[in-house]
């Protein structure tokens, strides 16, 4: 009688324990989700803030600049000309990088008639998402 | 037969402590998983709002008081200062001293010292200079390290703005 009792008493122990693994697993779960997303967030709201950061840099320079490729490369000699666009690659700390790195800075100059227009991007090379974009005209 | 019920009852009783003790170690894990998470998105957090409230606060001084060539950058009582000049002979000083970035608006020619300045808040360095006329680079590091470099340009050096951006 005794021995019955110990045996319920271990059972009834054992199926409460499988009862709380099985709701701390689903909790677990859902809560392991919800971090992973805010890190996410946390890690592209960093990127936002180093995007619109150079871009902003590159667009304010843009608004007085005297349209000279040697005056641009004193101000910005972190990246390149090639044609109408000039770009910049920056690593995982946002440092200007020679070799293609992390993220990549472009600006595309297209000329108009009465403006001369600007296409800032900032793209994360490996995936290919656009962090941030801003367009700028400049009278000519 | 006793022996043998006695041996199956320790297993049960070990099968449990096992099960608890997994348990347990989940729990301490999940909750150390989630401190961790917490810290680094704080951090971030931080790290995104320091460094950033000051050029951003200098950006905004700059702009406000872009008014037909009266920004410069000039020495305040031996230390480099952005000169916002207004009107009434009044000047806006910015400028970094004894760890702090501070601001002083006074009139021209007050007998001032930069200790009198208010206090924005607490950089480990700032630096502002002009690279090219009417273009400047801000660079400040906040105390946690974290370096922010900005470019401004005065747009009322060419007789006023007249860019869109979108």
């Amino acid at each position: 009688m005794m021995r019955q009792r110990e045996s319920n008493g271990a059972k009834l122990f054992l199926t409460e324990l499988m009862f709380s693994i099985f709701f701390f697993a689903v909790i677990a779960a859902i809560c392991v989700q919800l971090f992973s997303g805010a890190h996410t967030r946390s890690v592209h709201s960093k990127e936002l803030v180093q995007s619109v950061n150079l871009a902003s840099n590159v667009a304010e320079y843009y608004t007085v600049w005297d349209w000279e490729e040697e005056s641009w490369q004193k101000v910005f000699p972190e990246g390149e000309w090639q044609g109408d666009v000039w770009q910049a690659s920056f690593d995982e700390s946002w440092e200007p990088c020679e070799e293609s790195g992390e993220y990549l800075l472009q600006m595309e100059v297209v000329n108009g008639d009465e403006y001369r227009e600007a296409y800032i991007a900032i793209t994360e090379i490996e995936t290919e998402r656009v962090i941030y974009e801003l367009a700028i005209k400049r009278v000519v | 037969m006793n022996s043998k019920m006695k041996q199956r009852h320790s297993v049960d009783i070990l099968f449990l402590l096992v099960i608890f003790l997994v348990f347990l170690f989940s729990a301490v894990s999940l909750l150390v998983l989630a401190i961790n998470f917490y810290r680094s998105t704080s951090m971030r957090s931080e790290e995104n709002d320091s460094a950033r409230v000051a050029v951003a606060y200098v950006r905004e001084v700059i702009h406000q008081n872009d008014v037909a060539d009266e920004i410069s950058i000039c020495e305040f009582d031996g230390v480099q200062a952005l000169a916002a000049r207004q009107e009434g002979d009044y000047v806006l000083y910015l400028y970094y001293n004894d760890g702090e970035l501070r601001e002083l608006y006074t009139k021209e020619g007050a007998q001032v010292t930069a200790e009198d300045g208010q206090r924005i808040m607490e950089l480990q360095a700032f630096d502002i200079k002009e690279i090219t006329p009417g273009v400047f680079a801000v660079e400040c590091e906040d105390l946690l390290g974290n370096r922010e470099q900005i470019i401004i340009s005065r747009k009322s050096s060419r007789g006023g703005a007249d860019d869109e951006t979108t």
